[in-house]
C-alpha cells in the first residue's frame, strides 16, 4: 500500500530527524547515536502519527504501521535496526488487542448464549422428579447456589479468554495456519467457532510463506493487506487501548538504564576485575551503578579503530572506578586474570546470537577459552526478530579504512592496490554468550526465542525489507 | 621452510611481521592472497606489506578486531613466533594467541614458523607470568600521539580524552602473549613441519648433554 506521507516521507529531511546533533556524535569515523533515545523519538513519532490519524480499524492502522515502518525502515533502518523492531512491537501489540477484544466478545457472547440454555433447560425441567435422579440433584444444587453464581460456569474455558497470549511450545508448533482459519471465519453461530477464531491473529503460528503471500500480496504491490475479519471491526474502546500500549513502550525506553541498572549489584561483586569492550553507555551506567556499592576494577579494551574504549575509561575513571586500558590484541593475554566479561550489543538475534561491536567475538572465544563467563547488556528493543544467515549480513557495516590506514600512506602507487577493510559489527553465536541481562530480566541466549515470539508476531517478520 | 607449498587460490593470513613468513611467501610460484593482519600500538604490518606488495603478491590489510568477518575465507594461517616454550606453546607477539584462536574455531590450520635456535625449555602457563611491558604512553588514542592534523580535528576531544595523571587511570601496554599449542596445527622450523606436541623430543635432540633438571633454569 502506497503512504502518501508528504514532507513526512523519507526522501523530504525537514523537520523529522533523528540524527539531531545532541543525539550523534562523531567518534574517529564512526558516529556514535544515543540508540535508545532515536528509538524513543521514532515511538513518539508513531505515537503522533496513530493519535492524530483517522483510522477506523485494526486493519486500517496495521496498514498506516507497515506503510510508516516501509519508510522509516528505508530512511535508516540499515544503521538502526531498532526502528524496524519497535514499529514491529507496536504492530503486534494491536494483533494483541484486536485478540484480547475479540476474546472478551467470545466470552461475553458464549456465557450469554450459556446463560439463555440453561434457562432453557430450567424451564423445560419436570417437576415430579425430584430426589430419584442423582442428575436432577445436581441440578437442584446448581438451581440452588444459582443466586451465588449468576452465570452457570461456561464449559472448559479456552485458553485464550481474557490472555490473548498462550505461548507454550505446543501451540506456537500446532496452531493452525492463519489461511485455513480465515475460510471459516464466515460462520456467525457463536458456538461452533471454539479454537478457530478466539486464537486468531496473535496465537497462531501462520504458515509463513502461503499466509504473508496471500496476506499482503507480493511486495511493493498496490495490493490491500488481507487481516482476519475481526481486523475490519470498529471497536470504540481501541484507540485509547493502542495509545495505553504505546504508552507502556515508551515507558519502557524510559526506564531502561535505570530496569538494567538494578541488577549490576547481582552480578558485580567486590574485587573482581571486568573486561569490557569499547564504548555503550549501557555497560557505562551498569558499572557506575555498580561502583556505588562495590569496589572493582575495570579492563577496557580500546576497540581499535574506532577507539571507544578510551572515552569509556575516562568516564569510568572520572566517577573512581580502579580502569586499565588495554590493546584489543592484549585481550586473550589477559584473560586470565579476568572474571567477568560485559560487552553491549548492537542487535540481538533470534537464536540467541549477539552482533557486536567489530573485534568482541576475539574477546568472546578468549573469554571461553578461559572459562570466563560473558554477559551482554542490552534493552530488549534491540532484538530483532531475524536470524544469523540474514542478521550477519544485513546488519553489518562497513566503513572507510581511512580509520585503518590514512589516506597520505593509501594514496602510493603500491599501496592503492591493497584491499582495505573495515567492518563495524561481528557476530558471536549464542554458545559463546552467558547470560544477556536486559531491562526485562536475564536470560539465557536460548531463551531469546521465546521473547521474540511475545514481542513480535509472526506475520509481521520481513515485512519493511 | 622450502617444503612448505601453497596452492593456487589459497588465501594466507599472516599477523604483524615476521621475516621468516615474508621470506616464505615471497619465494612461492603459485598465484594465492594474503590478508595482513595489524594491531596497535606497534603497526608492524604496514612494514610487512609494503614487502609482499614489493614482490607482487595480492595483499589485503586489516586490523585485528575485522579478524572475526574475515576469517572465513582464510584457508591458511601463519604466525611468527619469539620463543616455542617446550610444552608446543608459542610466545610471540601480542595478538598472536587471538589469531590463532579465531582460527582454531573456524578450523582453519595454524602454521607457525620458527627457528629451532627459538626453542626454550621453559614451560609458560599463561600469558602473564612472564611478559615485557612496552611504553604505556603508546596505549593512548592517536588524538594524542600522531600528527597535528589528528590534533586540529579533534580539538575537543583532545581535551577529554586521556588524563592519565589521574590515580583511577592505568595503562598497559603488554608486547607478547603465549598461544597454547591447542591452537597450532604445526610448527614450521628447518628441520621440518613440525606437531606442537614434538617440541620437547626436539628440544632433547638437540641437546642431549641437558637431560637432567637444574630448577635454576627455570628462574
Amino acid at each position: 500500500m502506497e503512504l502518501r506521507l508528504g514532507r513526512l516521507s523519507a526522501s523530504s529531511k525537514s523537520k523529522k530527524s533523528p540524527m539531531s546533533p545532541e543525539i550523534s556524535k562523531n567518534y574517529g569515523g564512526v558516529t556514535a547515536r544515543d540508540r535508545r533515545l532515536v528509538t524513543f523519538r521514532t515511538v513518539e513519532l508513531l505515537r503522533t502519527l496513530i493519535g492524530n490519524t483517522k483510522w477506523k480499524n485494526a486493519a486500517q492502522l496495521m496498514a498506516l504501521l507497515r506503510g510508516i515502518g516501509k519508510e522509516l525502515h528505508a530512511a535508516g533502518g540499515s544503521k538502526e535496526p531498532a526502528i524496524a523492531n519497535i514499529v514491529m512491537r507496536i504492530m503486534c501489540a494491536v494483533r494483541d488487542e484486536v485478540a484480547n477484544a475479540e476474546a472478551s466478545e467470545q466470552a461475553l457472547a458464549k456465557s450469554k448464549a450459556q446463560k439463555a440454555i440453561y434457562e432453557s433447560q430450567k424451564a423445560m425441567e419436570p417437576i415430579d422428579e425430584d430426589g430419584h435422579d442423582p442428575h436432577n440433584n445436581h441440578y437442584k444444587v446448581v438451581a440452588s447456589s444459582h443466586h451465588h453464581h449468576p452465570h452457570p460456569h461456561p464449559p472448559p474455558a479456552k485458553p485464550n479468554q481474557g490472555m490473548t497470549r498462550n505461548l507454550s511450545l505446543a501451540s506456537m508448533l500446532w496452531a493452525h495456519p492463519q489461511h485455513l482459519t480465515m475460510a471459516k471465519i464466515g460462520s456467525a453461530n457463536v458456538a461452533t467457532t471454539t479454537s478457530s477464531s478466539a486464537t486468531t491473529g496473535r496465537s497462531k503460528r501462520s504458515d509463513s510463506f502461503s499466509s504473508v503471500d496471500s496476506a499482503c500480496g507480493a511486495p511493493g504491490s498496490n495490493d490491500e493487506c488481507h487481516f482476519p475479519p475481526s481486523f475490519y471491526v470498529s471497536r470504540p474502546n481501541f484507540r485509547p487501548a493502542i495509545m495505553e500500549a504505546i504508552q507502556e513502550i515508551m515507558l519502557d525506553l524510559e526506564d531502561l538504564h535505570k530496569n538494567i541498572d538494578d541488577q549490576a549489584l547481582a552480578h558485580i561483586h567486590a574485587g573482581e576485575v571486568i573486561l569490557t569492550y569499547s564504548r555503550s553507555k549501557t555497560v557505562e551506567s551498569f558499572l557506575k551503578a555498580a561502583a556505588k556499592k562495590r569496589k572493582f576494577q575495570v579492563i577496557v579494551c580500546e576497540g581499535a579503530p574506532h577507539y571507544g574504549g578510551h572515552k569509556m575509561a575516562n568516564a569510568l575513571g572520572k566517577v573512581g572506578i580502579d580502569t586499565t586500558v588495554i590493546h584489543d590484541s592484549a585481550a586473550f593475554a589477559i584473560m586470565a586474570r579476568v572474571n567477568k566479561v560485559l560487552l553491549p550489543a548492537h542487535a540481538v538475534l533470534a537464536n540467541g546470537g549477539l552482533v557486536a561491536p567489530s573485534g568482541s567475538h576475539m574477546v568472546a572465544l578468549a573469554a571461553a577459552h578461559n572459562s570466563v563467563p560473558l554477559v551482554c547488556l542490552t534493552g530488549m528493543f534491540k532484538l530483532c526478530p531475524m536470524y544469523p544467515h540474514e542478521g550477519q549480513d544485513t546488519l553489518q557495516d562497513l566503513v572507510s579504512p581511512s580509520s585503518v590506514i590514512e589516506y597520505a600512506e593509501m594514496s602510493d602507487q603500491v599501496m592503492s592496490n591493497v584491499e582495505f577493510i573495515n567492518p563495524v559489527h561481528d557476530y558471536i553465536p549464542p554458545n559463546l554468550i552467558n547470560l544477556y541481562v536486559t531491562n526485562i530480566g536475564a536470560f539465557q541466549p536460548s531463551y531469546i526465542y521465546r521473547l521474540l515470539a511475545e514481542y513480535y508476531s509472526n506475520d509481521d517478520w520481513g515485512s519493511f525489507d | 621452510m622450502h617444503r612448505v607449498r601453497l596452492w593456487k587460490g589459497d588465501v594466507i593470513l599472516t599477523y604483524a611481521k615476521n621475516d621468516l613468513i615474508e621470506m616464505l611467501l615471497s619465494r612461492q610460484e603459485k598465484k594465492f592472497r594474503v590478508i595482513l593482519v595489524d594491531s596497535r600500538p606497534l603497526l608492524e604490518g604496514k612494514e610487512m606489506l609494503e614487502k609482499l606488495m614489493d614482490s607482487g603478491i595480492e595483499c589485503s590489510y586489516i586490523l585485528l578486531n575485522s579478524l572475526s568477518y574475515v576469517m572465513k575465507e582464510v584457508t591458511k594461517v601463519f604466525l611468527g613466533a619469539s620463543a616455542l616454550m617446550s610444552d608446543g606453546s608459542i610466545l610471540s607477539r601480542v595478538g598472536s594467541a587471538s589469531v590463532a584462536m579465531m582460527a582454531k574455531s573456524h578450523n582453519v590450520p595454524v602454521l607457525v614458523c620458527c627457528e629451532t635456535y627459538k626453542i626454550s625449555n621453559r614451560v609458560q602457563l599463561e600469558s602473564i607470568t612472564w611478559n615485557e611491558l612496552g611504553n604505556p604512553e603508546d596505549v593512548l588514542s592517536p588524538a594524542m600521539t600522531t600528527s597535528k592534523k589528528w590534533e586540529e580535528e579533534r580539538g575537543e576531544e583532545k581535551k577529554e580524552n586521556v588524563d592519565s595523571s589521574d590515580k583511577h587511570f592505568r595503562l598497559l601496554n603488554l608486547l607478547y602473549d603465549l598461544t597454547p599449542s591447542e591452537f597450532v596445527s604445526g610448527i614450521v622450523t628447518e628441520m621440518g613441519i613440525l606437531p606442537p606436541t614434538s617440541v620437547a623430543v626436539l628440544l632433547r635432540e638437540m641437546n642431549p648433554q641437558d637431560n637432567t633438571f637444574k630448577a635454576s633454569e627455570y628462574l
